[in-house]
């Protein structure tokens, strides 16, 4: 009996161990930091700790969780993608004008406006794969170009009077529950499904870890990269649907600097900026360390350029923890 | 005076990895003026001694010594200071710096000081002229061959005062003629009383050029012998028991033709002919630089090539791309599996059905339990040695790192394996296990095309060799007319 006392103990320790081995991978050290964010925060404000406020984070976080969720796959594959901001942002304004304009009944127009993301992420795709153009250049351009495209789309205008039917996956309620959190879960659980089950997430690994040695060992590096783009972009499309649920309206100028604040969520969920390393657990943990931080200096009444600067602070702070514990295992 | 005190002593390292001990209890004396050889199968933990005393790694547990003084390594420029050099096996050099940069490089003084270029170049050349190596100080590290840069390194060595060289398998790489210019300088290294450590896996060469032996296993030294010149001795020590003679021949060659290439040309390839037939092993030899990588790089569809005709099974086959050619039954082992093999961050597993997963799952989702017992298959057949099938690539010890990419190709449905300098870094044991393993798959009907600079290993494999020089094919010779002196006078002969 003593014995299978002892395997058993043995067995969890080792566990313990290999779980602490593999926090690394699964932002253990975002986890860790958004812990005791929470915990600071519940201290310092009674509000923060309270369901009402905790379903707000979810609601507010949820888009940029969509989106970031994107990026994870497209850091993970050894790319950057700097025009999601702009991309959501024609997204909403297309999806705000068929909606009221258009008439269109809300199935047809959620549909087409992920339709919209997926195509703008399939040209980004097409041209970083098969053109070879660097990421960083395709999508630096498209930053522009999308959003001079939304502009243009809408004369600078809002777009406004979108009906609730439309609204309901960034604003519906289901059993108390906000259905834009609903809807960043199911991705969530969706993209750590694909990165950790199937081939194309076995070969955006390989990708981003060695482009040559996947190309010569016969992953279809181009495709891969297409198809991680066009996935990225149409769940820019479904964010749209629910920045748009939220807002209602469509918003030429909307989720201006998203893009940083996705690559921000991706780095501090420890992942590697070169590709190959990091998991979309880690991009979770560093998604909601951002929105927290929001929510809980908002509470507490500090002033929003303040709040920047702690943002911007905390993100170094992270990576630079990160490195130091890596170093420490010489 | 000081021929008592080792120069470099370690007393009682340890060394842990997550599931691996790579150092234990490691007691061992480096010598000034001896090659000292340190020999082990993959995994022993040579390299990870040889980052201990570089000041890489930190030992858990024991101490070092330098010149009978007890020290602590807290970075590589530590070991540095106390005169310590590596020549690794794989190049550190700058590729489009010159040789006099990589020379200095580090050394250049404050970085607002301004570079003279001709003063280092004069310095450049007389550190050049002590490994006798005959090259314009101003020409760029990358039109240099292997063999060049690796006595480019021993000088940048010299260059800082190193007292104590090690190298870390050397002779990768390098052809017969090549190597003796390197041996010849390590010796002229010991006639001027530096202390040599020479990690290698051709035990007869490291016997020929050391003076006294260690043997590790598991990380731990089992024996230490001084003037020993045997072979066997040394493999036995290494892996417990005695190898039975390394080249198995089940197969028998038909003459069903697998590859037919005809004056292949390109702009490294200057008119290449040959066949390989169905269960056979073709080698390639020939110098480094002679065309042979480019040859199979063209073949798998890497490289373009201008003109020529290759035919797979009788059909005109041009390849497109490495999947269209895998799809055709190829398969490609490069010379350098951590630039061109292996995605090192992820594990053993997901490395060794990397671009083969599809047949392993549904709807493109991977089965693990199909993976998995691929993957048991591989690891036991090839016995590589990793903690687990999730162990990252990059961790594992050179030689099972090349097993892995190996292994990867004996699991796909190839019928023409396509092996740049197979053995590169594989130790004694598993070298005849993968002698072994290229048998069987012939004699089940698969065909090998094989680049390889070790003269034994094309000798003892080939059924047929084909002689490349200057980018092109200058002789072929079956089993009966191959020789070492044939094969050597073919690779090297001047074009009339
Ligand atoms: N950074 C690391 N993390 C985890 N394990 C490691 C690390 N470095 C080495 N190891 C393990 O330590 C053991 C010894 O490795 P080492 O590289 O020293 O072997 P070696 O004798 O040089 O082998 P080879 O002849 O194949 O180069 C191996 O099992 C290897 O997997
Ligand atoms: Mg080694």
């Amino acid at each position: 009996m003593s014995t299978s006392v002892v395997k058993e103990s043995k067995g969890t320790g080792l566990s313990l161990r290999s779980l602490l081995m593999k926090s690394d991978a699964f932002g253990g050290t975002a986890l860790a930091a958004l812990v005791i964010i929470c915990l600071v925060l519940t201290v310092l404000e009674p509000q923060f700790f309270t369901s009402s406020n905790l379903l707000n984070v979810g609601r507010q976080a949820a888009v940029l969780v969509i989106v970031s969720c994107g990026m994870t796959m497209i850091i993970l594959s050894g790319n950057i993608d700097l025009s999601v901001g702009s991309a959501l942002a024609l997204c909403a304004v297309v999806g705000a004008s068929l909606a009221t304009a258009g008439g269109l009944d809300a199935v047809s127009t959620i549909g087409l406006v992920i339709a919209l993301g997926a195509l703008i992420g399939a040209v980004k795709g097409a041209l970083i794969a098969w053109a070879g153009i660097n990421s960083f250049i395709v999508t630096l351009g498209m930053m522009t170009v999308l959003r001079g495209a939304a502009l243009t789309f809408t004369g600078g205008y809002p777009i406004a009077g979108v009906p609730d039917d439309v609204r309901y996956l960034g604003f519906g309620i289901v059993g108390g529950f906000p259905v834009p959190l609903i809807v960043a879960s199911v991705v969530f659980v969706a993209v750590a499904l694909l990165l950790s089950k199937t081939v194309l997430g076995r070969h955006i690994y390989a990708v981003g870890g060695n482009e040559t040695s996947s190309h010569i060992a016969g992953v279809p590096v181009a495709w891969t990269k297409f198809f991680t783009f066009t996935i990225s972009g149409a769940l820019c499309g479904l964010a749209a649907v629910v920045l748009l649920g939220r807002l209602g309206a469509g918003l030429p100028t909307s989720a201006q600097g998203l893009e940083l604040d996705a690559i921000a969520a991706v780095i501090l969920g420890g992942a590697s900026l070169f590709g190959g390393r990091g998991s979309v657990f880690g991009t979770l943990f560093g998604a909601l360390i951002l929105a927290v931080l929001q929510n809980g200096l908002n509470l507490l009444g500090v002033n929003s350029f303040i709040i920047q600067i702690l943002s911007g602070t905390i993100i170094i702070l992270a990576v630079l923890l990160d490195r130091v514990r890596a170093g420490s295992s010489r | 005076m000081g021929d008592s005190t080792p120069f470099v002593e370690l007393r009682g390292v340890t060394k842990r990895f997550p599931g691996v001990t790579a150092a234990r209890d490691v007691s061992i004396s480096f010598f000034r003026g001896k090659v000292h050889a340190l020999l082990g199968e993959n995994g022993a933990g040579k390299s990870t001694l040889v980052k201990i005393i570089s000041g890489i790694y930190a030992p858990d547990d024991g101490q070092i010594f330098f010149e009978g003084h007890p020290v602590r390594l807290h970075a590589p420029v530590d070991a540095e200071r106390h005169g310590v050099a590596v020549v690794h096996q794989h190049r550190t050099l700058v590729n489009d710096l010159t040789v006099a940069e990589n020379l200095f490089l580090g050394q250049l003084g404050p970085c607002w000081s301004v570079f003279r270029r001709a003063n280092w170049n004069s310095r450049a050349k007389e550190l050049l002229a002590t490994v006798e190596l005959d090259v314009d100080p101003s020409t760029p590290v990358r039109d240099l061959s292997p063999a060049e840069q690796q006595l480019l390194e021993i000088a940048r060595a010299i260059g800082r005062n190193a007292r104590f060289i090690i190298f870390d398998e050397p002779t990768t790489s390098l052809t017969p003629p090549e190597c003796e210019v390197l041996f010849a300088q390590i010796r002229s290294l010991r006639e001027r009383g530096l202390a040599i450590v020479y990690i290698s896996h051709d035990l007869e060469h490291a016997l020929a050029l050391s003076d006294e032996i260690t043997v590790l296993r598991d990380g731990a030294v089992v024996a230490h012998e001084v003037g020993l010149k045997d072979v066997e001795t040394v493999v036995r020590h290494m892996i417990g028991r005695t190898l039975d003679a390394g080249y198995p021949r089940t197969r028998t060659a038909s003459n069903d033709e697998v590859l037919y290439v005809s004056d292949l040309r390109s702009s490294r390839l200057n008119g290449v002919d040959l066949q390989v037939r169905r269960s056979e092993i073709v080698c390639i030899a020939g110098l480094v630089g002679s065309g042979r990588t480019e040859l199979l790089r063209a073949i798998f569809g890497l490289d373009r090539f201008e003109v020529g005709d290759i035919r797979l099974k009788g059909s005109a086959f041009t390849p497109r791309s490495p999947r269209h050619s895998i799809d055709a039954g190829l398969g490609f082992v490069s010379e350098d599996r951590k630039q061109q093999g292996l995605v090192l961050e992820l594990g053993v597993s997901a490395n060794l059905v990397l671009g083969n997963e599809r047949p392993l799952g549904r709807l493109g989702f991977i089965s693990s339990a199909r993976e998995k017992s691929l993957v048991q298959n591989a690891i036991q057949s090839l016995r590589i040695k990793a903690s687990s099938p999730r162990t990252q690539v990059g961790t594992l010890s050179g030689g099972n790192q090349q097993k892995v990419v190996l292994g990867r190709w004996l699991a796909r449905s190839t019928q023409l394996l396509l092996i740049d300098e197979p053995t590169v870094g594989i130790d004694v044991g598993a070298r005849a296990e993968f002698y072994r393993l290229l048998d069987e798959y012939a004699a089940a009907g698969g065909s090998c095309l094989i680049v390889s600079s070790d003269l034994t290993e094309v000798l003892g494999l080939a059924d047929r060799v084909v002689v490349m020089r200057d980018g092109a094919s200058v002789a072929e010779m079956e089993r009966s007319e191959m020789n070492r002196e044939n094969l050597l006078r073919a690779m090297t002969t001047v074009a009339a």
